[in-house]
């Protein structure tokens, strides 16, 4: 078990410290706070504080966050030369799929903290409701193991993984997915905000929209993030063992 | 070649493409305890066969087996293996010291701290291992990549021009590292594209040339079958034209061309060439001032040798 966690751990904290450590997080720190930076502006309601979280934080700011950071995981690994150091080891692939999953999404998670918790406050005060924020911190998390689940093996194999996930973001889940029916089901901020409605109560009319076909359901967002998972687990160690690392 | 039970990693008729690109054709050797140079001009499929060595690569054809096991199979395999790529990635973000025990945890090592401790000593780091490997000049980042690699003290060590950019007292120092390695009981394969090299550390060379094994043996093997290469000469004399024409009627020289006071000749038979210099010059009371082969790259040893094949 040690020859596992060991190595896991010291992956999974090397592939966090390089994601943190570049510039764009930066970037992403401020990105994943404006929604809560944008809740300075106005007096706040329970109504405007799902529109903003939605709107802004669950719909556009964590699934480019999540699409960016996943996507480097392994990428820069590959493009940086430094997969030898992971792969020419004696452990097995999937570990390696594993870790960089979970320091991907660990990364998404420690970004957003400051945009979450400053909301969170936010509307707790001004609404007197001190549980305002369960339900986005849920849906955040659904969230970034969903990007991160999808974009983990993405970036390995494709040098333009971000364009790829933005191109994703904007056309399939941002068009396509509003007008043609079932498509709402590949579409994985909406399965976070099925349970964000799900623990959230009604939302409003326009965000409600946004669901398009799919009902709330927290359970049922969990096991279609759980089952993305595997799958891009599965998905990654077999990139990892077949693909040329040359 | 070694015997069946001294083989440590076993290339079995090896090949890889890369779409229509042949990197590596039908090669076919084993490597046992020693120091082993893979020799061959850039782009001749050194790195390739290293990184199937090591699993990064799969081959087309064949198998490559370490201590009898695919890498490509059973990342178990590389409990043996220690790697030190061509190029200089390293985290730039972790110190030396971090970086080597980073490796150290990920190969298994049963005491991290204490190997990684003992490998920098080995590769006279102490002083830079607590500065971030990102501000390391090469020659450093090559010697802390060598610390890494050591650092669970694999049996077989498979090193991509190990010694780029480390500066004379390095490249020493790591010769002596690897000789030594060899000399214990290691395996050590290191590939090089500058002959010198090789020959101070291998005890048996493999040449490679456009993905082929040109030529394999031990290093005086090897030194014999280059003599034998025709070779362009330079001679400067002072009076050329004599000399010239008298090389022209021998045996030795298969064509002569005069630029001002320098002859160029193409010898056929460099040794007998050189004989034959030194009987004429003193024959015609020629002054020969400088005698030195134009062509002695690494490419043209390699074309000689694969054409000879």
């Amino acid at each position: 078990m040690t020859r596992t966690i060991r190595p896991g751990a010291a992956i999974f904290f090397n592939i966090l410290r390089r994601l943190m450590q570049r510039r764009i997080a930066i970037l992403l720190v401020f990105a994943t706070a404006a929604h809560a930076l944008l809740m300075l502006t106005f007096d706040l309601t329970e109504r405007s504080f799902s529109e903003v979280t939605v709107g802004l934080f669950l719909a556009v700011a964590l699934p480019v966050t999540g699409l960016i950071t996943a996507g480097a995981a392994l990428g820069d690994e590959r493009t940086e030369n430094t997969m030898p150091y992971l792969l020419v080891k004696p452990i097995p692939r999937w570990l390696v799929a594993v870790s960089s999953l979970l320091a991907s999404v660990a990364t998404v998670m420690a970004v957003s903290t400051l945009g979450i918790l400053l909301a969170w406050w936010l509307g707790a005060r001004a609404t007197g409701n001190n549980g305002i924020g369960w339900p986005m911190l849920v849906a955040m998390v659904i969230i970034a193991v969903g990007y991160s689940a999808v974009f983990v093996p993405i970036g390995l194999i494709a040098r333009r993984s971000t364009l790829i996930g933005l191109a994703y973001i904007l056309i399939w889940e941002g068009i396509i997915a509003r007008v043609v029916d079932g498509v709402a089901a590949s579409s994985i901020w909406r399965i976070g905000l099925t349970a964000y409605a799900d623990l959230g109560g009604d939302l409003p009319r326009d965000v409600d929209d946004l669901l398009a076909t799919l009902t709330p359901g927290t359970g049922g967002a969990v096991v279609k993030v759980l089952v993305l998972t595997a799958i891009s687990i599965t998905a990654t160690t077999w990139l990892l063992r077949k693909q040329d690392m040359a | 070649m070694t015997t069946p039970d001294t083989t440590t990693v076993s290339v079995e008729n090896v090949s890889k493409w890369f779409g229509q690109k042949v990197a590596v054709s039908e090669i076919t050797s084993t490597f046992g305890p020693g120091v082993t140079g893979l020799l061959g001009p850039n782009g001749a499929g050194k790195t390739t066969l290293l990184r199937m060595m090591t699993g990064l690569v799969r081959p087309s054809e064949g198998r490559i087996t370490i201590e009898g096991i695919d890498p490509h199979d059973d990342y178990r395999a590389l409990n043996a293996v220690g790697f030190v790529a061509e190029d200089e990635a390293v985290y730039k973000h972790l110190t030396a010291r971090k970086f080597v025990r980073f490796n150290a945890v990920l190969a298994g090592a049963a005491d991290p701290d204490g190997d990684t401790e003992q490998v920098i000593e080995l590769v006279d780091l102490q002083g830079a291992a607590d500065r971030p490997v990102g501000g390391f000049s090469k020659g450093m980042r090559q010697r802390t990549k060598v610390a890494a690699a050591l650092v669970h003290r694999p049996r077989v060590l498979l090193l991509d021009e190990p010694l780029n950019g480390a500066d004379p007292v390095q490249r020493s120092h790591l010769i002596d590292l690897f000789k030594t390695l060899g000399a214990r009981g290691y395996t050590v394969i290191v590939s090089s594209h500058v002959l010198h090299e090789v020959e101070r550390m291998a005890d048996r060379i493999i040449a490679i040339t456009d993905g082929r094994l040109a030529a394999s043996g031990d290093v005086r093997s090897l030194r014999a079958l280059m003599t034998d290469i025709p070779q362009t000469i330079r001679i400067d004399a002072d009076k050329p034209r004599i000399l010239a024409a008298a090389l022209i009627g021998t045996p030795y020289a298969s064509g002569v061309k005069l630029e001002r006071d320098t002859i160029h000749v193409e010898a056929a038979d460099p040794a007998g060439l050189a004989r034959a210099i030194a009987r004429l010059a003193k024959q015609h009371d020629v002054i020969v001032s400088r005698i030195q082969p134009e062509d002695e790259s690494l490419e043209s040893v390699f074309s000689y040798l694969v054409h000879r094949r």
